[in-house]
């Protein structure tokens, strides 16, 4: 009598097994992620740059709501100013972002940016002036207080 | 063919569990219902997969409050450091309540080289302003802004 080849395996030990670990993971799993936009502040002792032909990115908040872009060096002479609208819908996002990118391909060794923004400002928009500072690979971002 | 049937089904761990009956009365048709499981294998396993590739290492922080995070696609991952937090007209450091006045004892006391700063993303920039100021006055060289990471590669 031949005897049977055949080999069969009982998958149901195995549903149940993975049943448990997607519930299990389904409870603890994390859905929003937090991340973090850093940075750069002076503090204590640091003197400025030596080097005064450095240009800066400074972004102004107006009062009105504007943006005022402009490339200066640590003299403060200006080579670059323009203005542009601030706002978080989509629109306002790429205008400001086809904004920045036109400044860094002007200047490309620029040294920092810095963020002025005015007392009323929303966090959120100093958030997305980051985001797209970060965006265009301006890394040296900082804010200057009230 | 009978006994083909009951060797085979009493063998068969498949086989026991399903409707088939081979001591069912002659003439009776028997209603042979067999489940696929493979592809609900595959599911599992793929969905088992896919949490636990989601599931981040990185430091626990929690949201605490009404706080509405700032979205932003450019992050960094969030690292350790003293968080804190800007609820409303309140400020907490590591959940524990802390006055205006007290803030500069407080982070010269805790002394760490990186604070991260939890806040709605409507306050306005005049209740940020003097924490960047003692967090500059107190050796604070990193400030890190939490956000919510919005669609997009963190770096």
């Amino acid at each position: 009598m031949k005897k049977s080849l055949d080999f069969e395996i009982n998958l149901l030990p195995v549903i149940s097994l993975l049943a448990v670990c997607i519930s299990f993971l389904l409870l603890t799993t994390v859905w929003i992620h937090l991340a973090s936009l850093d940075i750069t502040q002076a503090h204590g002792t640091e003197s400025s740059s030596e080097e005064e032909n450095k240009k800066n990115l400074w972004i102004t908040f107006e009062s009105s709501g504007q943006l005022l872009f402009e490339v200066k060096d640590q003299s403060g002479k200006s080579f670059f100013k323009e203005t542009s609208r601030s706002g978080q819908d989509k629109k306002t996002r790429d205008q400001l972002r086809a904004q920045i990118a036109k400044v860094t391909e002007e200047f490309a060794q620029l040294n920092s940016t810095i963020l002025r923004p005015h007392a009323q400002t929303p966090y959120e928009n100093i958030i997305l002036l980051m985001d797209l500072a970060r965006e265009s690979q301006l890394k040296e971002i900082g804010i200057a207080p009230l | 063919m009978k006994r083909i049937l009951a060797n085979t089904t009493m063998r068969s761990a498949l086989g026991s569990q399903s409707a088939l009956k081979p001591k069912a009365a002659l003439g009776k048709k028997a209603l042979v219902i067999t489940l696929i499981l493979t592809s609900l294998v595959d599911v599992f396993s793929i969905l088992v997969i896919y949490l636990l590739v989601n599931t981040s290492a990185s430091q626990e922080i929690t949201l605490k409050g009404d706080i509405e995070l700032p979205i932003a696609h450019n992050t960094s991952v969030i690292e350790s450091g003293l968080v804190l937090r800007i609820d409303g007209k309140d400020l907490y450091i590591d959940d524990q309540i802390v006055a205006s006045e007290d803030l500069l004892s407080k982070l010269e006391e805790m002394a760490m080289q990186t604070l991260i700063i939890q806040a709605d993303r409507k306050i306005a920039f005049s209740e940020l302003s003097p924490i960047l100021l003692i967090a500059s006055r107190t050796g604070y060289s990193k400030v890190r802004f939490a956000v919510i990471r919005g669609d997009g590669a963190g770096t």
